[in-house]
């Protein structure tokens, strides 16, 4: 028997084959990426497309994220990284984030005192928005499910003042290894690690956590201003084995949230078919899931609720879209869901 | 997957195990107290122990763990490790072994043996290399002025950040600094 899954892949095949106009071959060949992507671009972003690949050639501001799990106020790190000839200047529309202005040649912002002691963590401010949306509370049970290398689950054990309990699953045994020493460089002590394939744990964890974030395997798409091999990397194909891979997970994570509990999906992909192709999944499969507004002030844009020949759920406007031409970020994707009572 | 095979299981420490490392670290570390819950620690291990303190909610985390171990999984870690405990057979006794572990420096505010130093001073340490101090530049406690290497220092520099434990020789007007366990460790294994 077909599950639901495969019928969803299914009905929307024909996401991943793409015929590139002139005007796409052109764009693709001025800013070296895959054909097929400039077409999406051109798809989605219509005149915005060539402002958005311009400004992925532009260098990004680095990020950290001050950990009150180590400390008892940011300013005082502030002044400790100035007097080090560091200049900061806090993130207007995320708490305890921090744009690093200005870095010495020595020591670098990965190798001074503060940063070993757990102080402080190198973050895109972007990538702290699931977990501000998330709001985890001190009292929660929280599922982070791809957890590594373990940004994410610092910061909601950061918000959480390290009480309550963080499930923090991986499947990778080195990325494992990378999420149990920064969450013990971090000072996080209110977690389980488990190494293993979160779809696994649904048996065991059915309906049981208040919050579940799910920041799902992705192609980086989002990542062209950092890595500029993602140009290149990722074929059809390989965004339909996302999809799927990101299918199966926010069905399970779906499954884990307990009835009224908050799931946040994100990628750090602007892909359509990574995102809100994915929300909508939850959305046609299940009758108790919402999309709600975020909470948060922040340089974005709506969810798409159309993309070539689909009409998706309305709602799905309410999630959000950073891009690199917007707010100066590298291009992430966040959608808050709630499950009915 | 390895978190099945190496069937690893966590366990609240008992009493006895309890009592021997607050004895040791008390010694080690000259304190007069030391306040470390018993029933937020856990062992992982057998034989080669693993000890971590947990913070958050114990129901929560009780209830999940009794719920993986049914399934046959067993979770890498709980908490944050605090020290690692060997046992070792020495002729007929039993010896038991302990290395403290970064973590720890959060337990050990109220104990005498500290030298707080500036940030220039203790930057070999952070490469796990050893440092000579004049002996004046040390305006902090250093226990007996003893030699013995059975004791432990935290080292902290004037900005309040703790650079890890060493173990301290003094020598005429110096205090050689040997580091035992340092801050560097993140950088040298690559992180």
């Amino acid at each position: 028997m077909e599950s639901s899954i495969d019928e969803y892949i299914k009905k929307y095949a024909d996401l991943f084959v793409h015929s590139p106009t002139a005007r796409a071959i052109q764009l693709a060949e001025k800013y070296k990426v895959l054909g097929y992507m400039a077409q999406r671009y051109l798809d989605f972003l219509i005149d915005e497309a060539e402002e958005f690949l311009r400004s992925c050639s532009l260098p990004l501001r680095r990020a950290i994220r001050c950990n009150t799990l180590k400390l008892d106020s940011c300013e005082r790190l502030v002044r400790s990284l100035e007097l080090k000839g560091f200049k900061l200047e806090p993130v207007k529309w995320i708490k305890y984030f921090y744009w690093v202005n200005r870095a010495p040649s020595s020591p670098t912002l990965g190798s001074t005192f503060e940063y070993l002691s757990g102080q402080y963590y190198i973050q895109s401010p972007v990538s702290g928005v699931p977990v501000v949306e998330l709001n985890p509370n001190p009292s929660d049970t929280v599922l982070d499910m791809a957890a590594a290398p373990g940004g994410k689950t610092s910061f909601i054990a950061q918000l959480m003042r390290n009480q309550g309990l963080i499930v923090a699953v991986e499947s990778s045994r080195n990325r494992t290894k990378s999420l149990m020493s920064n969450l013990s460089r971090l000072g996080v002590a209110n977690t389980v690690i488990l190494r293993q394939r979160v779809e696994k744990l649904v048996n065991v964890f059915f309906e049981r956590f208040d919050r579940v974030l799910l920041d799902a395997p992705c192609s980086g798409e989002g990542l062209l201003p950092l890595d500029p091999a993602r140009r290149t990397k990722t074929s059809p194909e390989d965004l339909l084995r996302f999809f799927e891979t990101q299918l199966v997970l926010i069905d399970a994570a779906y499954k884990m949230v307990r009835p009224g509990g908050l799931l946040v999906y994100s990628t750090c992909s602007i892909a359509p078919e990574e995102n809100e192709f994915v929300v909508e999944y939850l959305l046609e499969n299940y009758d108790d899931v919402k999309v709600e507004n975020v909470s948060g002030s922040y340089p974005v844009e709506e969810g798409l609720t159309e993309y070539r020949k689909y009409i998706l759920s309305e709602e799905l406007r309410y999630c959000i879209r950073f891009y690199p031409h917007k707010s100066g970020t590298e291009g992430f994707f966040v959608c808050k869901l709630r499950r009915g009572n | 997957m390895q978190t099945k095979k190496r069937k690893l299981e966590f366990n609240p420490i008992d009493s006895k195990l309890y009592n021997i490392i607050i004895a040791y670290l008390k010694k080690k570390f000259n304190c007069d107290s030391l306040d470390i819950p018993i029933e937020r620690l856990f062992a992982l291990g057998n034989g080669y122990l693993t000890v971590c303190y947990f913070s958050g909610n114990l129901e929560a985390a009780k209830i999940t763990l009794s719920g993986l171990q049914a399934q046959g999984l067993h979770p890498y870690c709980l908490g944050v490790p605090l020290l690692i405990i060997k046992y070792t057979k020495h002729k007929n006794f039993k010896k038991i072994k302990i290395m403290p572990l970064f973590n720890l420096i959060n337990f050990l505010k109220n104990c005498k043996n500290k030298i707080i130093l500036n940030e220039r001073i203790v930057q070999k340490l952070s490469y796990g290399k050893p440092i000579d101090v004049d002996l004046r530049e040390i305006n902090s406690y250093i226990g007996e002025h003893e030699n013995n290497k059975s004791k432990l220092y935290v080292i902290e520099t004037d900005t309040g950040i703790t650079i890890g434990f060493s173990r301290i020789f003094v020598y005429k007007n110096k205090v050689r600094i040997l580091p035992v366990l340092d801050i560097g460790w993140y950088l040298r294994e690559g992180k």
